[in-house]
């Protein structure tokens, strides 16, 4: 799962019928240095997310992609590679310092 | 398959109803010369995995779907505890300050000249 802010909704006038339903977030995957900033700012290529759970605009979610995005839908199938499996509440991310320094002493 | 290091966590409330009791750890896939690459990601661990440590990631979604169901929507599951890598003629570069800094628990805060920008 891939972490991504919510930036708006996509609304279609024709949609393939295993996609009725669904609500479809477009979503911009946030890179690591932003998500340690906690700036708001995404930084990886947008996509189409299919949703169910009505993430608000600005909202960090957890992205599944791949053929596992369609398991919300068994048994039925859905034509998604993309789906919001969580909407992030709390997380903490401190990589490690990349300096080599105090940082591992006395461990 | 690949090797990720676990920089932290995550909780949701909101979230598909096969992961109510799953905990979340963010990791970052390592490259063979211990860099990072990518964007974080959210891992799926019922190992114990600590904080720093190395682990190894499975991208196969069946190990997901046997522990929480047909219906889960996750793939990326912590599947071991990365103990050492040998690669002939080097050393893996991550392991070194992982194995120094011990598997902490992710209860346990890193001290402040860990975290990066601290004063």
């Amino acid at each position: 799962m891939r972490l991504g802010i919510v930036r708006g909704q996509v609304v279609l006038s024709l949609a393939a019928p295993a996609l009725v339903g669904t609500t479809l977030l477009l979503v911009e995957p946030v890179n690591a240095e932003n998500l340690e900033a906690r700036n708001s700012n995404g930084g990886g290529r947008s996509l189409v997310v299919a949703d169910h759970l009505s993430p608000g605009e600005g909202a960090l979610i957890g992205i599944v992609e791949g053929a596992e995005a369609a398991n919300a839908y068994y048994p039925g199938t859905a034509p998604v590679d993309a789906y919001c499996a969580l909407v992030v509440r709390d997380y903490e991310f401190r990589p490690p310092t990349t300096k080599s320094g105090p940082g591992t002493e006395g461990h | 398959m690949f090797l990720a290091r676990i920089d932290g966590q995550l909780t949701s409330t909101r979230k598909h109803t096969t992961l109510a009791a799953v905990r979340f750890l963010l990791a970052q896939r390592l490259e063979a010369d211990g860099r990072t690459s990518g964007e974080p990601l959210v891992v799926l661990d019922r190992l114990g995995a600590g904080w720093g440590s190395t682990v190894l990631v499975s991208t196969d979604g069946n190990l997901a779907r046997e522990w929480l169901g047909k219906t889960v929507p996750a793939r990326l599951v912590v599947v071991g505890l990365v103990d050492s890598v040998y690669m002939p003629g080097r050393r893996h570069p991550v392991l070194k300050p992982v194995l120094a800094a011990g598997n902490r628990p992710l209860t346990q805060a890193l001290k402040p000249s860990q975290v990066r920008g601290a004063a």
